[in-house]
């Protein structure tokens, strides 16, 4: 059998997380199933908050905005999260990872397009459940969805995948120093869904720490795409945004390869 | 205690729940910055609540989540065989047998501290009798979530993998994130005498803050013992369905 060619190689590991992914269904389900309990929680907070007046303004959001905000922002979070940092930090401590290093692939080829196979099932179960949300949210709150948003969502989300993998990728490395890093993992995990506008807007820190927060790469992992998707990024301003995500995406994965390139010297295949 | 060897993971088990900590202050955050009462409740006394949920938030860290994530695994590993033979409650050794000392402290302490700032700012004086109720509530909303805790992943012993359940019912501790009065009636009706998580960290707050009503009062010392019973017999009654995997 011939050997395939480059692209062939990578497509091969398209196919491996897509079969992963449809092996592992029920916990993708069970994760999507965890996304009722925020909904729930904070509709009832801003039912609560907003009170007798749902047109007033908080954070710059009236109410039928933020509950729409809820929604997406939690399905979108579920979407865009990774796990294969365990995966990584695996191979590097138990020594596994030499034997991807004599494979015809690169590692970070296998990951990242592992990874792209992984969500191939899952954003066709979460475009139907965010087509259902939306419907929800237009029928009870008259909020609307224009085509152009859509486009542009679908996107967003696309660069939502890449930053977000690559911003774990980059924790992940932290493995070739650090030999128990499980906790590390999750404690960067909620903090960068926090920064990224996954438990509530940015605008809930105060303008100045939002602003701050907005120049960061976190935001165009999960509120970025939701505000397009709920058109509140003014025109002028989508480009410069799509800009500056495309900067991010360029640096992670610069960084990503500098510390790749110091860590895999520093590796030591303990227990292969 | 096992875990305290591996010290890297003591420090990364408090950067976690520092993290967490982070997540549960922005609701805090929301009430002070939206500069209005939230169900009756001003935003010195919602920072009562979420303290409160923050410091039980420690016990159920600390103590027993770890050991009901890994309730089966040990079940399909066979490992569980081993817990059987050990001449104690199977029930208190399988689901107390590792701890975190981390989390626990570090939740339990930042806990307190909040509520203890919320209690200060609503100008509430803290005195023994106050320091014990709060306490003695904290302590049967701790043993009303063990019991809701261990109802569901009694599970395991008939179907094994029941991992996602843990998962889940993870995420509905989350409910007390904000206080229990943001769900309307019926909501506060279910999660208080049919589901009672509402009972695990309201209670406290609501104590300290002298808005406890009696029925409440008395519900609060009696569910743990109602729910730690049907918990425990749940339990016997599905281990008879377990059957030895792994070797």
């Amino acid at each position: 059998m011939a050997e395939p060619g480059f692209a062939g190689k990578y497509a091969k590991c398209v196919g491996t997380g897509f079969r992963a992914a449809l092996e592992y269904r029920v916990n993708f389900f069970i994760s999507v199933a965890g996304a009722i309990a925020p909904v729930v929680i904070q509709s009832a907070l801003w039912v609560v908050i907003y009170g007798d007046d749902p047109a007033s303004s908080f954070f710059g959001f009236t109410f039928q905005q933020m509950v729409a905000y809820t929604v997406i922002a939690q399905l979108v979070s579920r979407l865009v999260r990774t796990g294969f940092e365990y995966d990584v930090n695996w191979d590097i401590k138990s020594g596994s990872l030499d034997r991807y290093l004599v494979k015809p692939i690169g590692y970070f080829g296998f990951r990242l397009f592992s990874f792209i196979g992984d969500k191939i099932v899952q954003t066709i179960f979460m475009g139907v459940l965010l087509v259902l949300a939306v419907w929800v949210l237009a029928a009870a709150l008259g909020f609307a969805v224009s085509a152009g948003a859509v486009i542009l969502f679908v996107l967003a989300l696309a660069l939502a995948f890449i930053l977000n993998f690559l911003i774990f990728w980059c924790v992940a490395l932290v493995g070739f120093w650090l030999t128990e890093i499980g906790y590390l993992f999750e404690a960067v995990r909620i903090v960068i869904i926090a920064a990224s506008g996954g438990i509530l807007p940015l605008a809930v820190f105060g303008p100045r720490a939002s602003s701050f927060l907005s120049l960061l790469p976190f935001r165009f992992t999960i509120q970025f795409p939701t505000e397009i998707l709920a058109g509140r990024i003014p025109p002028s301003s989508v480009l410069p945004s799509f800009a500056l995500a495309l900067f991010w995406a360029l640096a992670l994965a610069a960084l990503g390869q500098a510390v790749w390139s110091r860590g895999i010297r520093r590796f030591a295949a303990v227990g292969s | 205690m096992s875990q305290m060897e591996y010290r890297a993971n003591f420090v990364t088990g408090i950067m976690m729940e520092a993290g967490y900590l982070f997540a549960k202050a922005m609701y805090v955050i929301v009430a002070y910055s939206a500069g209005k009462r939230i169900g009756g409740f001003s935003p010195d006394e919602i920072l009562v609540f979420v303290g409160s949920y923050v410091a039980i938030t420690g016990f159920y860290a600390g103590a027993f989540a770890m050991n009901l994530f890994q309730l089966s695994r040990l079940v399909q590993d066979g490992s569980f065989d081993l817990i059987l033979v050990k001449p104690v409650n199977t029930q208190f050794y399988a689901t107390f047998r590792r701890s975190d000392m981390g989390p626990f402290f570090f939740d339990t302490i930042a806990g307190i501290v909040m509520v203890a700032v919320g209690l200060v700012r609503s100008g509430i004086g803290i005195d023994l009798t106050l320091v014990l109720g709060w306490s003695f509530f904290a302590s049967a909303g701790a043993a009303v979530g063990y019991a809701l805790w261990i109802i569901p992943m009694t599970l395991v012993f008939r179907i094994v993998r029941a991992d996602a359940i843990a998962g889940l019912a993870d995420t509905f501790w989350d409910f007390n994130n904000v206080p229990m009065v943001v769900y309307g009636r019926v909501g506060q009706a279910i999660g208080v005498f049919v589901i009672p998580i509402f009972v695990i960290t309201n209670f406290p707050a609501l104590f300290a803050l002298g808005r406890l009503p009696p029925v409440w009062f008395a519900w609060g010392i009696a569910a743990p013992f109602v729910f730690g019973w049907i918990a425990s017999r749940l339990w016997r009654s599905a281990l008879v369905h377990y059957a030895s995997g792994g070797n």
